[in-house]
């Protein structure tokens, strides 16, 4: 009997030994400890410079058909002013500061008027719900957006002042009428698939939301 | 008895010097797969950003020629100065140019892992919104160009989120995000701190906001050209 418990410990003592010894052998030393988030991160930040190198490529190309019809064009210099001043529609075009006309669907949007009982900020239209509107918009492809024949760039602001909404420098009040060019039914989609944030503010809030599609849209150019 | 408590001694440590083995192998096990994935992560992405900086080498230079072009051709006529001056402003509005000027680095990122409830709602990419109302709290104090971690913010920007991740301008990001806007650094900083804000609001919701203001920095241009497909422009 004495001898067993002797032979237990002994052998306790060796396992323990060798775990010991194995314990020590498996340093971490030679790997790195690294979780998920730099892995996410660091193939989010490849996949961007993938995209970026695509689009600086198709850039380099398109800057390299300039640079030929500049070298075409240099010795004349009528040809050089008809090419600029077409240049410049296409980028003025681009950067919002000409009319547009196209496809596209125009959404009324209007606080809820009926009497709900409830906290009056759940009934009314917010700065928030119009930047999240005009978010979904870009995202299905418009090209161009006004609101109230404000036209939406990329320094307009929205924002709450009051009873108003401010956009590019001026308040304007609901309803708000938007416009937007692009694919008619994509567009049509963002604001009417289910549990698109439109929807929600229908559904659930209640605020009048009506979508039109039309082949005949006119957007105004943005004015100071 | 004193046998016992030594062998009961002894077996606690057996144990948990068998938890800590198995924890450990398993981890590193883990760790193995994550560090080969990372160096291969880590050399691709070098490569790709050495291969990025060549391409904006040969884009500048390439523009370089361009506005030699342009400006040899203004100096022949006062018209084509005023036009290639006019082409240059409109440019610049579109988002095509680098801008610099002074400004505020905005670094909004999700809360610390111990205050975060939920997947949804204390993640930025599904509380985005804010994202968007930071923009137009900047856009009403005039800033003048703006960038989300490196892109362009354009006409055609949409922040939208993606499974796990945002989209902007078509790249995929995840928070840190780094808002960086061009204009007058005060009324940009207290639009950003103004109280009941959207900084002050996310503040609330712990997730961690980081303002800076700068005296020089550099706005990228978009690296996207952009055609329409259904507008026509008149003028």
């Amino acid at each position: 009997m004495r001898f067993d418990k002797k032979a237990n410990i002994l052998i306790l003592a060796l396992l323990i030994g060798l775990l010991l010894s194995l314990q020590m052998k498996n340093d971490a030393k030679t790997y790195a400890f690294i979780n998920i988030n730099t892995v996410a991160t660091l193939s989010n930040e490849l996949d961007a410079t993938k995209k970026d190198i695509v689009g600086l490529k198709a850039l380099i190309r398109s800057s390299g058909n300039e640079l030929n019809r500049y070298e075409m064009l240099k010795d004349n210099d009528e040809d050089m002013q008809a090419f600029l001043r077409d240049e410049i529609f296409k980028t003025k075009a681009v950067a919002g500061y000409t009319n547009v006309i196209g496809e596209g669907i125009l959404v009324r949007l209007a606080d809820n008027l009926e009497e709900t009982q409830r906290n009056i900020n759940f009934d009314l239209v917010h700065d928030v719900d119009i930047a999240m509107i005009l978010n979904d918009l870009i995202n299905s492809g418009a090209e161009a957006i006004s609101i109230n024949g404000k036209r939406i760039l990329s320094k307009t602001e929205i924002i709450c002042i009051g009873p108003l909404i401010r956009i590019n420098g001026e308040g304007v009040g609901a309803p708000f009428i938007i416009k937007a060019i692009g694919n008619k039914d994509q567009l049509f989609a963002a604001l009417n698939a289910p549990h698109t944030y439109a929807y929600n503010l229908r559904e659930s809030y209640g605020l009048e939301i009506e979508t039109m599609k039309s082949d005949f849209i006119l957007i105004p150019k943005y004015s100071d | 008895m004193k046998n016992r408590v030594f062998i009961l001694l002894l077996s606690i440590t057996l144990g948990l010097v068998l938890a800590f083995q198995y924890q450990l192998v398993r981890d590193t096990a883990d760790g193995i797969v994550f560090s080969q994935r990372v160096n291969q992560l880590t050399s691709e992405l070098k490569q790709a950003n050495e291969e990025k900086v060549q391409l904006i080498a040969d884009l500048n230079e390439l523009e370089r020629r361009l506005r030699e072009y342009e400006s040899d051709a203004a100096e022949e006529s006062v018209y084509v100065k005023t036009l290639s001056d006019e082409l240059a402003k409109f440019r610049q509005m579109a988002g095509y140019t680098d801008v610099k000027g002074p400004g505020v680095v905005v670094v909004l990122d999700n809360p610390p892992l111990e205050n975060q409830f939920g997947e949804y709602t204390n993640n930025l990419i599904y509380n985005y919104e804010y994202i968007l109302l930071v923009i137009s709290n900047l856009n009403a104090a005039g800033a003048e160009a703006i960038s989300i971690n490196g892109q362009r913010h354009t006409n055609y920007t949409e922040i939208v989120p993606v499974g796990s991740h945002l989209n902007i301008n078509g790249v995929s990001m995840i928070p840190p995000i780094e808002i960086k806007a061009i204009g007058n650094t005060q009324t940009l900083e207290s639009v950003l701190n103004f109280k009941g804000g959207a900084i002050w609001e996310m503040k609330n919701l712990n997730f961690q906001v980081d303002i800076r203001l700068v005296e020089e920095m550099e706005i990228q241009r978009q690296i996207k050209t952009f055609e329409f497909r259904y507008a026509q422009p008149y003028e």
